[in-house]
């Protein structure tokens, strides 16, 4: 109601400025003049092709530096469609190790993984925050080494070292999506986002399959993840820009 | 990237490799349980494999890591008598592991089997399901000549 009886003032005003203005023969002050207040009335409107971005993501570099038992060290990039849809891709490097905790067992890989996918803004365009949502298809192929100094026959007591190495597999699964991203100046924003992730089809040697698979994760049916992303956010022009440049000719 | 959290162990529970083996009649094919003491033991080690059964119909028995043929000795004795069979199972050995936390196994399969019966108490060992894993299906049947067989 409010909004409604504002609209009406504007537009009155509006019409008042545009009498002046027909009066002063269209001097430049009015033509500023309309072009400032049509600039606030005007809602913001993406283009067709409204930006593009690249991230990198930090927790999975951290949890590197951490020494964690996997790690995904990923970046990505994508390109917005009205600020609304964002088809992207995604790529990187997993690194999965570990020991068994009361044997000598190990694990150990490391190899590329990549995704592609949409995300989809829940939140106003063009404002300065995100609410993302989305949905992408990951994949890796990578060779994967388990070894066993001390495997052991316990009735027959012979001992000989196991070394199953460059054991290929490959993975491929679906992510589903919910995450945030905020401007912090300028082309710069932070985001957050947290992955349900489902595996589809996994290839394995004939000894057993891998602890970890690079971009997905400890190895089972399903598995959350998530990133932490620095993204630097490059945006085109809004459209009501070029609404000024029609008012003005 | 990947959640930091409780991490589980997941181990298949049932993570014994056995041979699986089952007694039988040969003339009626039914399965019969031996009332005579049955102890097994394996060329290769010291350990007995299955030690003074009684009333026998089935068994679980470990078989060897590396080797290309396990030959065991089954030894039935009763009261005033004993005599000794010995099967050998020629067999391949393939590694199994399911997670560095999992207990590294062998999982075997079998390509055929011989015995030496010298009283002539078994009849014949058919191979039923080659596959030696978690698996609890019988492996091998063992047919005996019993008392009834020989009437």
């Amino acid at each position: 109601m409010r909004r409604r009886r504002t609209s009406g003032y504007i537009t009155i005003l509006l019409i008042v400025i545009n009498s002046l203005g027909a009066r002063a023969q269209e001097s430049d002050t009015v033509r500023t003049a309309l072009r400032d207040i049509e600039q606030a009335l005007v809602k913001p409107k993406a283009n067709l092709v409204s930006g593009v971005s690249v991230r990198a993501d930090l927790l999975g570099l951290f949890m590197y530096a951490a020494g964690s038992r996997f790690s995904n060290m990923e970046c990505g990039a994508k390109l917005s469609f009205r600020d609304k849809y964002f088809p992207l891709v995604e790529l990187g490097i997993g690194r999965g190790k570990r020991e068994g905790q009361d044997n000598d067992n190990a694990f150990e890989t490391t190899a590329p993984f990549f995704r592609v996918g949409m995300d989809y803004n829940f939140g106003k365009p063009t404002s300065m925050n995100r609410i993302l949502g989305g949905v992408r298809y990951g994949w890796s192929v990578f060779n994967y080494d388990f070894t066993c100094p001390t495997f052991t026959d316990p009735v027959w007591g012979t001992t000989k070292p196991l070394a199953l190495e460059s054991q290929d597999g490959s993975a491929h699964w679906l992510e589903f999506v919910v995450g945030l991203q905020t401007k912090l100046v300028s082309f710069l924003h932070l985001g957050w986002d947290i992955r349900f992730k489902a595996r589809m089809k996994q290839k394995t040697s004939d000894y057993g399959q891998p602890w970890y698979i690079p971009g997905y994760g400890r190895n089972s049916g399903t598995m959350w993840g998530g990133t932490v992303n620095l993204v630097f956010d490059i945006e085109t022009k809004w459209t009501k820009k070029d609404k000024h440049k029609t008012a003005s000719k | 990237m990947a959640v930091v959290g409780c991490e589980g162990i997941d181990c298949t529970l049932d993570n014994v490799v056995a041979l699986n083996v089952g007694l039988y009649d040969s003339s009626t094919g039914a399965a019969i349980a031996l009332s005579d003491t049955l102890t097994v033991t394996a060329a290769g080690t010291d350990s007995v494999i299955y030690n003074r059964g009684v009333n026998t119909s089935k068994l679980q028995l470990p078989m060897s890591y590396w080797g290309d043929a396990d030959t065991l000795c089954l030894r039935v004795y009763g009261k005033d008598y004993a005599f000794e069979d010995v099967i050998t199972i020629r067999k391949t050995n393939t590694v199994h592991y399911e997670s560095p936390d999992c207990a590294t196994t062998m999982f075997h399969t079998i390509e055929g089997v011989t015995w030496v019966s010298a009283l002539k108490t078994i009849d014949s060992v058919v191979v039923c399901k080659p596959s030696v894993n978690y698996e609890k299906k019988e492996n091998i049947r063992i047919y005996y000549h019993t008392a009834d067989s020989d009437q």
